[in-house]
Formats: structure tokens, C-alpha cells, sequence
């Protein structure tokens, strides 16, 4: 009888600890790979397909770049035009000191037009095809991050104005060695695209998004901040405010 | 009661000045194909102050936005006639009607049947 009591309550007892293992390592938080944080991501922001089945996205932007003593450096405001389903097409047009600038990308071809002239300067025109990809590049956040020849690493959760965040560094398979290096910083209960460093060749640049548009199927930005940082990672001054409005997408 | 005509007038001249950043219009062009739809709407849209254009294959209508202070009407169908195609108020020369694809010649009545049986087929 003695016997048999004992038997039950070490029963009981494993019983016990076991249970008490699984709720243990139940509440223990998971820890996500950096492709799956990216994908749940990309379907906050409105999923991988739709955003593939866009023949064209326009909207206006509007940039207030500053100077270290907080003046005004310029303010454009700038339409930006991408189609992407096909043969890469876009235009991105803007007046700058009364002048009208355009920059139109077609089968490969890049043509800067200053007024209504055509620009022939080979260096204006590789500055305007960098600008254009610069462009695509942050419209395409953060859909692009689910590319082929992307490589994603979960490196750390951070503070970002309050909310914690994933850190992910993204790096492209034909980076050279001293290509600019990319982090992005993806809410961990929201997974919104909070953030995002970039460490260039002469500095380092960390964008805040503040505010989304949802004006489309997608969650877009809308308003974003970029602070210069030192070498310790700490701000150092506003360089740019950026706003973005009236999106248009065309399905087809 | 003069001063308040005053700021009347003030804002109806303002009004008639005002030109729109989103104006929209619409015109008619020929043309009889989906590669005819991307030639328009990329002629249209690398005009200068463009921001949308979109034509109905079947229809023929242009829906287009633009910014009056950039451009106008004319402007953006001297450019899609530059292409090749007709717009219902301005002609294509031949060496640009000639430029286009052989499959958009919409001039010809056999190229349009033909678009219209592989319509009929789709269907």
C-alpha cells in the first residue's frame, strides 16, 4: 500500500516537472529567421504577389535636405514613375531653380532632359541612371528584400523611438568589397520597416520611417527622417526629410 | 461693398489663373493592340509634366493626368503622333505611321480584323 502511494506521487511528481518544462520553453520567446521576419514584413506592407502585379506605381515626393547648422540646404519636389513588371521603365521629373529636370529610363537607356534639351555629358548621365536606381531602390522597400540575390542576417533587436525592432543586414551577391552596407530594422510585434542604416564609403546614414500611406493596397512610406550618425552610432544632425503622396498604382 | 467687390474679383482673376497640378483629360487615338497601348502610354508619360496615361484597346480612349503648368493637350499628342499613332485631332506622317510594328499598322483594315478575331477568341 506504502508502496503504491509512493509510485503515484513520483508519477505525479514527473508529471509536474514535466509540465513545468513545457510551459518553460512554451513562453521562451522564439527566435524567427531573418527570411521569415522578412517575409511577414513583406506581407504587412501588402504581400509579395500584389506588389508584383502592379504595371505601375507613381507618387509625389517631396525632399528637404539640411546642412549641419540646421538650414535649409534644398527643397525639391520631385513625381516618380516606375514600371517593373515588364522592361524596367520609369521617370522621375522636378523643378530645381526655376528649371525643369527629368530623367526618363526606357529599354536600358537612360535620358536626362534640363528644360527641354537633351543632356549629353556622360557624367550627368551616369549620375542621373544612379539616381534613378536610388529611387526604384527605396520605392521597391521592403518587396526587394525577398530577391534572389539577397542575403539576410538576423544580427540583433534594437530601440528604435521606442518600438523594439529586428535588426536584419542585407547584402547583394555582387557587392564589392566596399559596397554600402544595409541594415533594416523590422518591428517585432508590427513588422513594420521601422528603420534602416546605411554605411556608405564617407559616412553613415540611419532613416526613420514615421508614417505610412495606405492610401493603395500596400502600406508605403510617408514621411521618413535620415540622420547622419558618428562613428559611435549616435545622431549627429537632420540630413534629409522626405514626404510621400498621392501613390497611384495601375494593376494590368 | 466696393472693397468686398474688389476681393470678388481679386479671387475669380486668381481662379482663372490657377493652373492644375492633376488636370485630366481624355482624347481618342488609334491604334489596335496591347503594343500599341504600351508606344502611347510611354510616348505620353516621358512628357514632360505627364503623370498617367492609360488606353483602352478596345475603346480607343486616353485617360490622361497631367500638370497644366507643365504641359498641354497639344504638346502630349504631338508626341503620341511622333510614334505613329493618330489622335482624332492631329495625323501621324507616314514615316512615323511606317515606324511601328507590323502588327499595329491600324490603317491597314486586315491588321484590324485580325486584332478583332484574336479579340473574338479571347472572348
Amino acid at each position: 500500500m506504502k508502496n503504491k502511494l509512493k509510485s503515484k506521487t513520483e508519477t505525479l511528481c514527473f508529471g509536474f516537472f514535466m509540465g513545468c518544462c513545457l510551459l518553460l520553453f512554451s513562453c521562451e520567446p522564439q527566435t524567427m529567421s531573418a527570411e521569415a521576419i522578412v517575409l511577414k514584413s513583406v506581407e504587412t506592407h501588402g504581400g509579395l504577389d500584389a506588389w508584383q502585379a502592379v504595371k505601375q506605381i507613381s507618387f509625389d515626393k517631396e525632399t528637404k535636405l539640411f546642412r549641419e547648422d540646421g538650414s535649409v540646404e534644398s527643397h525639391i519636389e520631385q513625381f516618380q514613375l516606375f514600371q517593373q513588371n515588364g522592361t524596367l521603365f520609369g521617370k522621375i521629373e522636378w523643378e530645381e531653380d526655376a528649371v525643369d529636370m527629368r530623367i526618363i529610363y526606357d529599354k536600358n537607356t537612360t535620358v536626362k532632359y534640363v528644360n527641354d534639351s537633351i543632356v549629353e555629358d556622360i557624367n550627368a548621365l551616369k549620375k542621373a541612371a544612379n539616381r534613378f536606381f536610388a529611387a526604384q531602390y527605396v520605392m521597391n522597400q521592403p518587396f526587394a528584400l525577398l530577391g534572389d540575390n539577397v542575403s539576410l542576417e538576423l544580427i540583433e533587436t534594437k530601440f528604435v523611438n521606442g518600438r523594439e525592432a529586428y535588426a536584419i543586414a542585407v547584402k547583394y551577391d555582387n557587392d564589392a568589397k566596399d559596397a554600402n552596407q544595409w541594415t533594416y530594422y523590422i518591428d517585432v510585434e508590427t513588422f513594420d520597416v521601422v528603420a534602416n542604416k546605411v554605411v556608405l564609403k564617407d559616412h553613415t546614414s540611419w532613416v526613420e520611417n514615421l508614417n505610412y500611406d495606405t492610401s493603395t493596397d500596400f502600406k508605403l512610406n510617408a514621411h521618413r527622417k535620415s540622420y547622419r550618425l558618428n562613428a559611435a552610432g549616435e545622431k549627429l544632425y537632420l540630413r534629409a526629410e522626405y514626404w510621400y503622396k498621392n501613390y497611384n498604382t495601375i494593376y494590368e | 461693398m466696393k472693397k468686398v467687390l474688389v476681393i470678388a474679383l481679386f479671387f475669380i482673376g486668381l481662379g482663372a489663373f490657377a493652373q492644375n497640378k492633376n488636370a485630366r483629360a481624355s482624347l481618342e487615338v488609334d491604334g489596335v493592340c496591347m503594343m500599341c497601348k504600351d508606344r502611347i502610354e510611354k510616348a505620353c508619360i516621358k512628357t514632360k509634366g505627364v503623370k498617367s496615361a492609360n488606353w483602352n484597346v478596345k475603346t480607343h480612349e486616353l485617360k490622361l493626368i497631367f500638370d497644366e503648368r507643365k504641359t498641354n493637350l497639344e504638346t502630349i499628342q504631338k508626341n503620341i503622333i511622333a510614334v505613329g499613332h493618330d489622335t482624332k485631332e492631329m495625323k501621324a506622317t507616314d514615316e512615323a505611321y511606317n515606324s511601328v510594328h507590323a502588327c499595329c499598322k491600324y490603317r491597314d483594315e486586315e491588321v484590324q480584323d485580325d486584332h478583332k478575331k484574336d479579340g473574338d477568341n479571347e472572348k
